[in-house]
């Protein structure tokens, strides 16, 4: 009898587990950054659904809240709400340097007309929103996408 | 039997200690004032002297910092690092951060990491 409620309480957990590991991965994001001559980069990682709406955030290199506005888009679609960046939240990106992101994101995000977005802004430099935009396919993976400012290229791997 | 004596002496005894730990305070505030007038921490010096440097560029013009610019506030304390730092390339090895928003896009539970080279 006890060994039957045992298997019973295995079988659950394991039918409750499974689906989500299955609709889970791990995807790196690498972002590295020109040789811009100037302090560390801002960047606000986001994503968009088909319609162009605002879905979350992923990451924000920089922690000082008051430099957000400069992240255009990302302020924008957000109104600089630092409850969107919570435990996402990393140090600003400088130049010549590279930045490793690992996050575990819902299988979903791929293939479904979803948007990466990262905007970037430095300081007495110009903002560059919009700087990196890349669909998120499963066929995109490994792909370099050329930034138009102050990203040199950017790269997810799942 | 034993076992009830037992678990009212855990009882007892945690709620003591409940009761001591709600009390704990800092050192800090047990000094009195004046013990705490002759003191100067070193780090308040030092968050002194960056206060001012922060608001200065090469020539003399304010910076990023400037609050008219950037709206910014006057206190670092809960900042990550200061001045034009805050835009510099202090990249920790690895940070690996607490829980990410519940947004939907994250699975519950994981922790994202992130390493500048």
């Amino acid at each position: 009898m006890r060994i039957k409620s045992l298997l019973a309480v295995l079988a659950i957990t394991t039918t409750l587990t499974v689906p989500g590991l299955a609709l889970a991965s791990e995807v790196t994001f690498t972002t590295n950054m020109r040789s811009y001559g100037g302090d560390g980069a801002y960047l606000a990682y986001y994503v968009t659904d088909a319609q162009g709406k605002y879905v979350g955030s992923l990451w924000m290199a920089g922690g000082k809240a008051r430099y957000y506005e400069h992240l255009s888009g990302w302020y924008r679609a957000t109104g600089g709400d630092t409850g969107e960046i919570n435990g996402i939240t990393g140090a600003s990106v400088g130049s010549g340097r590279s930045l490793k992101i690992t996050l575990d994101l819902a299988d979903t995000l791929f293939d479904a007309g979803y948007e990466l977005h990262i905007d970037s802004a430095v300081e007495d430099m110009r903002d560059s929103p919009n700087e990196v935009v890349v669909p998120l396919t499963s066929a995109g993976s490994g792909q370099a996408a050329t930034g138009s400012r102050y990203v040199a290229d950017f790269t997810y791997t799942r | 039997m034993i076992d009830r004596r037992l678990l009212l002496a855990a009882v007892a005894g945690t709620a003591i200690l409940a009761a001591f730990a709600s009390q704990a305070l800092p050192l800090d505030a047990l000094r009195c004032n004046g013990t705490r007038n002759d003191i100067v921490k070193a780090d308040y010096r030092e968050h002194e002297s960056k206060g001012d440097r922060r608001h200065r560029d090469e020539d003399g013009r304010y910076t990023a910092n400037d609050r008219g610019r950037y709206g910014g506030d006057d206190d670092d304390d809960d900042d990550e690092d200061e001045g034009r730092a805050a835009y510099g390339d202090r990249g920790a090895p690895v940070q690996q951060n607490t829980n990410p928003p519940g947004n939907g896009l994250f699975t519950p539970g994981s922790k994202p990491r992130a390493q500048t080279n």
